[in-house]
């Protein structure tokens, strides 16, 4: 005589703990998809301060952590959306101090008739170093618009 | 160079003289000529005391030959 297998008890493939449709996708408890935590009676609560009733109150309250509400990421900013933001003097704000003079912090003072800007002069020392290997570069394939145009800016300035 | 690489010296320099203005070419040279550890440095640094993005490296607008 054979005897049919039994369908109960025991972590069995068929089992409904083994079914993946009986699993809430949004968690919480099992399918009935209330995203709550089974209220349950919880022991020696008492000594904590707290009455059975309060406990079992408390935890219809509560919803499980899991599947929390997607928040929008914070966006993601360049560093110069990052200065701009906090506010920060750049080399290219205005000076706070438009009353300090130019020698300010410097040793010794400069000679009086020192009082203009000087970076054309320094620019065109610096210009007539690198122009014959720039104007070299402004031909290779590929190279920028804007290089050329600084290229023949430098060339004009050399030019006079 | 047979062509134009990014982060080469010449590439530091357009960027360089068109973020800070050709009226500060000699201060974008020197500071092209910096061993930059990479392009997105050298980029941070151009950002951070300009308070923009880099300028440079654009194919437009280009007036008159050289």
């Amino acid at each position: 005589m054979t005897t049919a297998p039994e369908n109960r008890g025991g972590d069995r493939p068929n089992a409904s703990q083994n079914n993946p449709a009986s699993i809430n996708p949004l968690g919480g408890n099992g399918q009935s998809g209330d995203n709550k935590q089974a209220t349950r009676y919880i022991p020696d609560m008492k000594s904590l301060g707290s009455t059975g009733v309060e406990t079992m109150a408390q935890q219809g309250g509560a919803s499980l952590a899991g599947n929390p509400t997607p928040t929008e990421p914070a966006p993601k900013l360049s560093i110069a959306e990052m200065l701009a933001s906090t506010g920060m003097n750049t080399l290219m704000s205005d000076t706070d101090n438009p009353s300090e003079p130019i020698n300010a912090g410097l040793d010794s003072q400069l000679p009086a008739n020192v009082t203009a800007d000087t970076r054309d002069l320094e620019n065109l020392e610096v210009i007539q170093k690198y122009l014959p290997a720039m104007i070299n570069a402004s031909r290779i394939p590929g190279a920028p618009d804007s290089f050329k145009q600084f290229v023949n800016y430098a060339i004009g300035r050399i030019n006079g | 160079m047979d062509k134009w690489l990014y982060g080469s010296l010449y590439d530091s320099i357009d960027k360089f003289a068109n973020s800070l203005g050709y009226e500060n070419a000699a201060i974008a040279l020197q500071l092209a000529l910096v061993p930059w550890d990479s392009p997105e440095d050298r980029d941070a640094f151009i950002s951070s005391i300009t308070g923009e993005a880099p300028k440079g490296g654009e194919t437009t607008n280009y007036i008159t030959g050289n």
